[in-house]
């Protein structure tokens, strides 16, 4: 399988994501809803599993190919966290983000060459990756549900579950962007001589995580319940610019992270 | 939200800490202004852990008024959001910033406020104290008395304080040199900007491979020397008789040879040596009017020149240099205390003597796998073992984190 075959499993992952995230409006379509969710994350998973196995090597190394498990996760994420809250908005969420990433690796795959460097061919390759990747897929969701929070806090009748539902998305999200980066460190001790080079994305990585510590510390009280709120989106760009941003900047030219 | 707004104006509770912390960032700038940035080497063995002992005692002096303003300030939420926030602050100025190294010496406003070697700057410098104070006494307030909170919050704050505790106060102790040794030779010496320093270590390599990923083929622009498609370009694995059309010719790999010489013009042969490269016999069919090119192409390397097959004026095929796979240096080590170790080093694969690290970084990549030296670096880091206790400790937390998420701090309000 290659990037050629992967229009013919995006689009029909993609069309029964967004019928799922339709469907479960309609209360006596949940259960439809699910099954639509479910069978868009299995055409999904075959692709990922034949393009892995034809690459030889795990498909986490390029920007097209980090997409590819945003979109997988994204899905996954909005499909369980909705079927523990029921909010229909996370699936319809989840659904809309994941085809944006998929239309754009339709549009821009950026596909690099099948050669992993020295430098990446290690065990740490891929938990390091797929945790990070989780970690956005939970955070991009906390996101949503904090802009949900803001504007019932706007008309002064803030939402306690929607609280809980974010609090509860940044907790996991946080203690896998940990993971990632704690995972990194051993590795980069491992093949680059120190855990911490203070290499650009390893910067911006730190802002995020401390972004998201700001959030996690703040709501352990309850004053200024906007500004807290605020925080989310404010480490979610953050966190975008760690992930996408860093390949742009001028600070970045000479990272190690940018492939 | 009335109540929340009540209790926010009421408490003012930030006021304080950003007060104490915007006024430590600017006692650093005024220090970096005027003293310029830190030298951390005043930080080295015995002095580092000799600060660290002055903190622990100051934390515990304040722990044990543990009802005082002063220690239930610097253990409280509110400084810890600041302290967070400011070195979020720092840390966005940092990435945006490009920071100074060996070659790219920046001057101007940002250099002088220390922003562009900003873990050497004074605000840096204080704020990261700060932080270990302010964290230190969290932890110790919620340790006094033993058993208080939760498990996870112990592995997350005291396994962040130890990580950036022997991270900070080991870093004036870290050496890391790169040492080149030639191919049969030993070597103990390191030049390091410009002075010859000799190590406690000896390296002598016994031989050096690289293995290589198969060469692929590109059809190139040649008055641009650009590959096509333009701005995307296609490669072709050259190993796999493999076939693509680009651009006006469908092509096709009829038989590859990662280990080539030229036996004549016109033939390549399979010689395994270090001289040879990588060469493949090409067939190119020009779509629109059937024409057949036929020919050997080469990636060449220092020994023997390179082949391109051209299609027409303006185009030909060629083969891209090999992508290496794996460097791998086989070495005897010996310390001057005595002891001796055999390795293949490899990226990813480092040796492990003491407190001294090996890594394979390098090679001669003019001349590939002719390459008469290996590059090897060493480090030396007698802070890894209590920075490796904060990962594992940190991590721990995290998978605390997540298993329990918001819900154990709900349980306990």
């Amino acid at each position: 399988m290659t990037w050629d075959n992967f229009i013919w499993f995006a689009v029909p992952s993609a069309a029964l994501w967004l019928t799922a995230g339709l469907l479960a409006y309609d209360k006596k379509r949940h259960l439809s809803a699910d099954i639509s969710a479910i069978l868009g994350i299995c055409v999904f998973v075959t692709f990922i599993t034949g393009f892995w196995i034809n690459l030889g090597r795990p498909p986490m190394r390029t920007m097209g190919e980090t997409r590819l498990w945003y979109s997988l996760f994204l899905a996954a994420v909005g499909y369980l966290t909705y079927r523990r809250w029921r909010y229909p908005w996370l699936l319809t969420y989840s659904a809309v983000v994941a085809t944006v990433f998929i239309v754009v690796n339709l549009l821009k795959p950026e596909i690099h060459s099948k050669n992993l460097m020295p430098a990446l061919q290690s065990i740490w390759f891929v938990p390091h990756v797929t945790v990070y990747i989780l970690s956005y897929a939970m955070l991009g969701a906390a996101t949503i549900a904090s802009v949900i929070q803001l504007r019932h806090l706007s008309k002064e009748r803030p939402d306690e579950k929607v609280y809980t539902l974010a609090d509860n998305l940044v907790y996991a999200g946080f203690g896998f962007l940990m993971l990632g980066m704690l995972m990194g460190a051993v590795w980069a001790k491992q093949a680059w001589g120190h855990y911490w080079s203070w290499d650009p994305k390893e910067t911006w990585a730190l802002v995020t995580a401390a972004a998201y510590l700001v959030y996690i510390h703040m709501r352990l009280r309850r004053a200024y319940p906007s500004a807290t709120m605020w925080v989310l989106p404010v480490a979610f760009i953050l966190l975008m610019i760690t992930w996408i941003g860093v390949n742009y900047l001028p600070a970045a030219r000479a990272s190690i992270h940018v492939y | 939200m009335g109540k929340c707004k009540k209790i926010s104006a009421e408490g003012r509770p930030y006021a304080g800490s950003i007060a104490a912390v915007a006024a430590t960032v600017a006692a650093g700038l005024v220090l970096q202004l005027t003293v310029g940035g830190i030298d951390y080497t005043w930080l080295r063995w015995p002095a580092n852990i000799f600060a660290g002992l002055v903190l622990v005692l100051l934390i515990s002096t304040l722990a044990i008024n543990r009802h005082g303003l002063l220690f239930r300030w610097l253990s409280g939420l509110p400084l810890a959001v600041t302290l967070i926030a400011a070195i979020t602050l720092l840390g966005i100025i940092m990435g945006l910033t490009p920071q100074a190294d060996a070659g790219n010496l920046p001057e101007g406003t940002m250099a002088r406020l220390g922003f562009t070697s900003m873990t050497t700057s004074w605000p840096f410098a204080l704020l990261y104290a700060f932080i270990l104070l302010s964290l230190g006494c969290a932890t110790a307030r919620r340790m006094i008395p033993p058993g208080k909170g939760d498990l996870a919050f112990y592995l997350n704050h005291l396994g962040l304080w130890l990580l950036l505790f022997s991270a900070g106060m080991g870093a004036a102790d870290i050496e890391r040199y790169k040492m080149q040794v030639p191919l049969g030779e030993t070597q103990w010496r390191v030049q390091d900007a410009g002075r010859v320093t000799e190590l406690p270590v000896a390296i002598h390599l016994n031989d050096f491979q690289i293995e290589q990923y198969p060469s692929k083929v590109a059809v190139a622009r040649l008055s641009s020397g650009s590959f096509l498609p333009e701005g995307k370009p296609v490669y072709i694995e050259a190993d796999s008789r493999a076939a693509a059309r680009i651009f006006r010719w469908e092509i096709a790999v009829e038989k590859y040879l990662h280990h080539a010489v030229p036996a004549c013009d016109t033939l390549y042969i399979e010689a395994v040596m270090p001289a040879s490269s990588p060469a493949a016999y090409v067939r190119a069919v020009e779509t629109n009017t059937g024409e057949v090119i036929c020919g050997w192409i080469s990636a060449g390397n220092s020994a023997q020149q390179g082949r391109i097959l051209e299609l027409d004026p303006d185009h030909a095929l060629v083969m891209m240099p090999p992508e290496p796979k794996k460097y791998i240096s086989d070495i005897d080590v010996s310390t001057l205390n005595g002891r001796k170790a055999h390795a293949r080093l490899e990226v990813n694969k480092p040796l492990h003597i003491g407190h001294w690290t090996m890594y394979q970084y390098g090679y001669d990549t003019r001349a590939g796998r002719m390459s008469g030296y290996s590059v090897i670096e060493l480090v030396y880091d007698p802070w890894i073992v209590p920075v490796y206790i904060g990962i594992l400790m940190l991590a721990a937390g995290s998978v605390g984190l997540i298993l329990s998420g918001a819900k154990a701090k709900r349980d306990r309000k």
